[in-house]
């Protein structure tokens, strides 16, 4: 199927062709459960594995690899991240460009009396909005690295820094920063990191990861999940040790076979700001060529970006853009409200939403040249 | 004679047989024998003469475990 993809923020496609090699041969000439027992190919398994915690422990600059606890996707380790760090009586805060995978379970923890919640409204937060909301009881703040709908980059260094004086756990939602910006758990002061596998990482769908910081003291966190995990056995109780604690189950072992292949893709071929280059010259060449279209709206700001971009064209609903530029001209976006309301009402897009386009390693100068000119017919055809 | 070294869990022992790979550190990654524990998971045998050694590069890396088995019969 060919065509033109733009929608990297909800997947990334294609992915490197390593990525596909690794599934594979796991899956053809591997094939054991990882850590249950040590045949040769358990071990071999166990190995992917353990290397996939290395990478992603370099990659967010942590000191301990089994700090790197494998996921289901963002979401599960947003909840994870989330339920496992507050407690009844808790105080929470978080940012206004928050996807739902955030929203909906503190919206869910609020509604039902357990957690008392700020939410602050606003695009880019600075340490005054944020001191305006700490309480005595203030315990977590969770808050989204890059929106996902305008790529928009939210500066973390001084809002951490502020939490950890006063003792309040970092959570950072970095699904859409990961692999684009350069993190660093110990300099950024981030407690717990969430992130999918299969965005900015490059590996397969269905994929994710919490990574906790080496200071971070998880034995005062709570599991999402409990079960086998192949170690202590003969105890009904979950193990404290990591990455058990969190790991319950048989894991992914494709699909982190994939993210393997896909970090280690981005380590062999890219030095620190190639990627948010590439992505943004995209994004710019994207914006000056429909610079032009009566009509086109575009909810830029001025900060660092992620190679996302949020559109609307007068008279016509983004659903049916998305539509046109499918059928007719073979580009895949996202219309909508791309699973973040609350983003869509600090900019005045709810509840129609935008068309997203979202541009990946592999999009092409012609490839953004060829959506403006279909972007440009389209807008022509409505007049 | 061999040490048998007993970690947590299997994460730990693939962790430690990666770093004694690359550091040419002989050991063998085996079952935990039923008397030693209960458990599915792994461990790592070392002849004695290099338990020191083993032990000393995992403590650089900040590789955690739970115990040395001294002069296990396999
Ligand atoms: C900002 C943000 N957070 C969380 C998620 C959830 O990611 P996942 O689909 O991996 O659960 C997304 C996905 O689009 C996202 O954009």
């Amino acid at each position: 199927m060919n065509g033109i993809y733009f929608d990297n923020a909800a997947t990334s496609f294609p992915k490197p062709e390593s990525v596909a090699v690794s599934v594979v041969n796991y899956i053809n000439n591997i094939g054991a459960n990882p850590g249950r027992s040590a045949n040769r190919r358990s071990i071999e398994a166990s190995d992917i594995v353990f290397e996939c915690r290395e990478l992603l422990a370099e990659k967010f600059g942590l000191k301990d690899p089994l700090r790197a606890i494998f996921t289901l996707n963002a979401t599960d380790a947003l909840n994870t991240a989330i339920l496992g760090s507050i407690s009844p009586g808790d105080h929470v805060i978080t940012g206004g460009m928050e996807h739902n995978s955030t929203m909906r379970p503190l919206n869910s923890l609020e509604s039902r009396g357990i957690i008392e919640l700020s939410v602050i409204e606003k695009r880019q937060i600075s340490t005054e909005d944020l001191m305006a909301v700490i309480k005595h009881n203030s315990k977590v703040f969770i808050l989204n690295h890059a929106s996902n709908v305008t790529g928009d980059v939210q500066k973390t260094t001084d809002l951490f820094n502020l939490c950890r004086k006063k003792k309040i756990i970092t959570i950072l939602d970095a699904a859409q920063s990961a692999g684009t910006i350069n993190i660093d758990m110990h300099k950024d002061n981030i407690d717990i990191l969430a992130t999918s596998g299969h965005k900015g990482l490059y590996g397969p769908a269905g994929t994710g990861a919490m990574l906790i910081n080496d200071s971070y003291d998880y034995e005062t966190f709570v599991p999402l999940k409990t079960g086998g995990t192949g170690s202590s056995s003969e105890s009904f109780s979950q193990p404290v040790f990591l990455p058990d604690r969190f790991e319950s189950g048989t894991l992914n072992v494709p699909g982190i076979a994939g993210i393997a292949a896909g970090l280690q893709y981005l380590k062999d071929n890219f030095s620190k700001d190639d990627i948010i280059t590439h992505k943004n010259r995209l994004r710019e060449m994207f914006l000056d060529g429909c610079s032009t279209i009566e009509g086109f709206t575009s909810y830029r700001s001025g900060t660092i970006n992620t190679g996302v971009v949020s559109f609307n064209i007068d008279g016509i609903e983004p659903s049916r853009l998305s539509m046109l530029l499918g059928d007719e001209y073979e580009i895949s976006g996202r219309p909508g409200l791309q699973c973040a309301p609350a983003a869509h009402i600090r900019l005045g897009t709810f509840p129609a939403g935008t068309m997203r386009f979202s541009f990946g390693l592999f999009n092409t100068n012609d490839e953004v040249e060829r959506a403006v000119t279909a972007i440009k017919k389209i807008a022509k055809s409505i007049r | 004679m061999r040490d048998i070294i007993l970690f947590h869990n299997s994460s730990e022992a693939i962790w430690a047989s990666r770093v004694f790979r690359k550091q040419s550190i002989d050991y063998k990654m085996i079952s935990v024998p039923r008397h030693l524990g209960s458990d599915c998971g792994y461990c790592i045998s070392v002849p004695d003469s290099n338990t020191g050694p083993a032990l000393e590069s995992m403590k650089n890396t900040g590789i955690p475990f739970d115990r040395v088995e001294k002069n296990v019969a396999l």
